[in-house]
């Protein structure tokens, strides 16, 4: 699709980057609201999105390490630094450890801290994934021909089956899975933002800790 | 009274939000292009599984413990002031 947003030497714009960013600041600001109104240091989010994200990316990174290992103990170092290959679910258990790690120091409960991460992680995976479709980052899916199927020949991991290597021959098209979860995240924010605001129990949201 | 459906709503986004995410992964890997791990399902797919499982028991295992909302509780407990200093 559009890997490249804008180029003007030396400043080139990545999508995947860009919309990284952008869900990195919807999430933070939706955080920004939910501590608020846990009347809660609204500063906080920052670091608790930057928390997230650093921990989200080693979390992922280690999984995909561990997904697959045999390619990693070949070449190690290559296989580290490469920059592709991140499993979403290493970086939502190393974003919970992080957080975690950051709400403790400020002695806010761990229960309480979840609830105000949800709706902003939901929205943030929504985001985060249209940038997963304008670079082409391999997380489409099967081969079909439904109306809305799309081929991405410009793809940055390149316009090739991710389960065999091989390229799609011309005329293929695939699933754009990346759509799909980025829709049904959105769906998912939507749910969790209008179940908030049927208010809480102040101060004992979380009596039955 | 508030009803035990709202309570649980009110206080699970969290655990919602286990249940919803890898409900929905769980569904769009029939579409994604990932190997089969075990069982004719994709490693997202178990991982899905385990999400629903986790979410779903914390919230089950909250309704089961505590059945019944506090009876005089007024509707509106946001207006409630929280006791003490």
């Amino acid at each position: 699709m559009y890997p490249v947003l804008f180029q003007n030497e030396p400043f080139t714009i990545y999508s995947l980057g860009l919309l990284l960013a952008l869900a990195a600041v919807c999430a933070a600001y939706v955080v920004r609201l939910e501590l608020k109104r846990y009347r809660l240091d609204p500063e906080l989010a920052a670091s608790m999105v930057f928390a997230a994200v650093a921990g989200g990316l080693v979390g992922a990174r280690l999984l995909f390490i561990l997904e697959e290992w045999n390619a990693f103990l070949r070449s190690p170092w290559d296989f580290i630094f490469s920059g592709a290959g991140f499993s979403w679910y290493g970086g939502l258990i190393g974003g919970i450890i992080a957080v975690t790690w950051c709400v403790r120091r400020r002695r806010i409960l761990w229960l309480k801290a979840a609830d105000i991460s949800a709706p902003a992680l939901a929205l943030g995976y929504g985001v985060g994934r249209i940038g997963c479709f304008l670079a082409g980052d391999a997380t489409w899916g099967k081969v079909t021909d439904v109306p809305w199927a799309m081929a991405f020949p410009n793809a940055v991991a390149g316009w090739v089956d991710p389960l065999t290597g091989v390229p799609y021959p011309p005329g293929a098209k695939v699933h754009p899975t990346q759509i799909y979860e980025s829709i049904q995240s959105l769906i998912i924010f939507g749910i969790l933002w209008s179940l908030r605001k049927r208010g809480y129990p102040n101060g004992t949201i979380f009596g039955f800790i | 009274m508030v009803s035990q459906k709202k309570r649980v709503s009110e206080r699970n986004h969290f655990w919602l939000y286990l249940i919803l995410a890898g409900s929905m992964r769980f569904i769009v890997e029939f579409w994604r292009a990932n190997p089969v791990m075990a069982f004719s399902m994709t490693e997202y797919q178990w991982f899905s599984l385990g999400l629903i499982v986790l979410g779903g028991s914390y919230i089950y295992g909250q309704v089961a413990e505590r059945p019944r909302y506090i009876e005089d509780e007024p509707f509106d407990i946001r207006l409630k002031k929280p006791k003490g200093g």
